[in-house]
């Protein structure tokens, strides 16, 4: 693989790690964008995330049992050969979700592991989030990120 | 419960450079001021980013499966329902 000094890492969210893998509407755009970012983190919890995501299509009928074990398989190496760099969760990220929702404006809607997300993202110095969910896209500016839906 | 090295921010202060440099050892150590987590020390490495997308392939045994296309509930509304509940 060659060298690229001029990457600049890109901070995934869950739903589109999933993406990367299921044919379904966005995959492409995902796909192209990672290449394009070239080096991609994730949260920890999108282990859990996807593999529940996934699970869900099975439980739905949407994916046979082999498309199943070929969407965890792939995931499953794709995670042990490190092709996103996974941060966290750390005590100290929790403390950090803790300390987000102390002061947060009572107007701002955020779900548990959309803060898990956000703080993630500031701890290692991102300023921008990709997602494409509605509700963690708008909730990025409480942490003071610019989040893009790139699907 | 944490599974990182924990150290005091004392015993940061009495031996910093010692801490700092086994970071590579521990991958992180996390910094407690009076049992709170203040801070974690992060190990970084100099080696140069590498494009690990670019020559991404599905592994043989699955490509074909998963290129079929997939419906049922979209994976984004998957995922935020799961957050909502």
């Amino acid at each position: 693989m060659a060298d690229s000094p001029s990457l600049v890492p890109a901070y995934f969210d869950s739903a589109l790690v999933a993406k990367f893998y299921l044919n379904e509407p966005g995959r492409e755009a995902v796909r192209r964008f990672a290449s394009e970012a070239g080096v991609v983190v994730t949260p920890g919890i999108a282990v859990a995330e996807v593999s529940a995501a996934f699970h869900r299509k099975l439980r739905e009928g949407a994916a046979d049992q082999p498309t199943f074990k070929a969407l965890q398989g792939q995931f499953a190496h794709d995670v042990t050969h490190g092709l996103r760099k996974t941060i966290g969760p750390t005590e100290a990220l929790f403390q950090q979700v803790h300390a987000l929702f102390l002061r947060l404006d009572p107007s701002v809607f955020l779900r548990s592991l959309d803060a898990l997300h956000l703080v993630t993202a500031k701890a290692e110095h991102f300023d921008r989030l990709f997602s494409n969910d509605r509700h963690l896209l708008r909730a990025c500016a409480s942490l003071g990120l610019e989040g893009i839906d790139p699907t | 419960m944490s599974y990182m090295k924990e150290i005091s921010l004392r015993e940061l202060h009495r031996n910093t450079g010692a801490w700092v440099r086994s970071t590579r050892r521990y991958g992180a150590i996390l910094v407690r001021d009076r049992n709170t987590a203040v801070a974690t020390l992060t190990a970084v490495t100099e080696e140069p980013l590498v494009n690990v997308f670019e020559r991404w392939k599905p592994l043989k045994k699955f490509a074909a499966l998963l290129d079929r296309p997939v419906g049922g509930t979209r994976t984004e509304d998957t995922i935020s329902k799961d957050r909502d509940r």
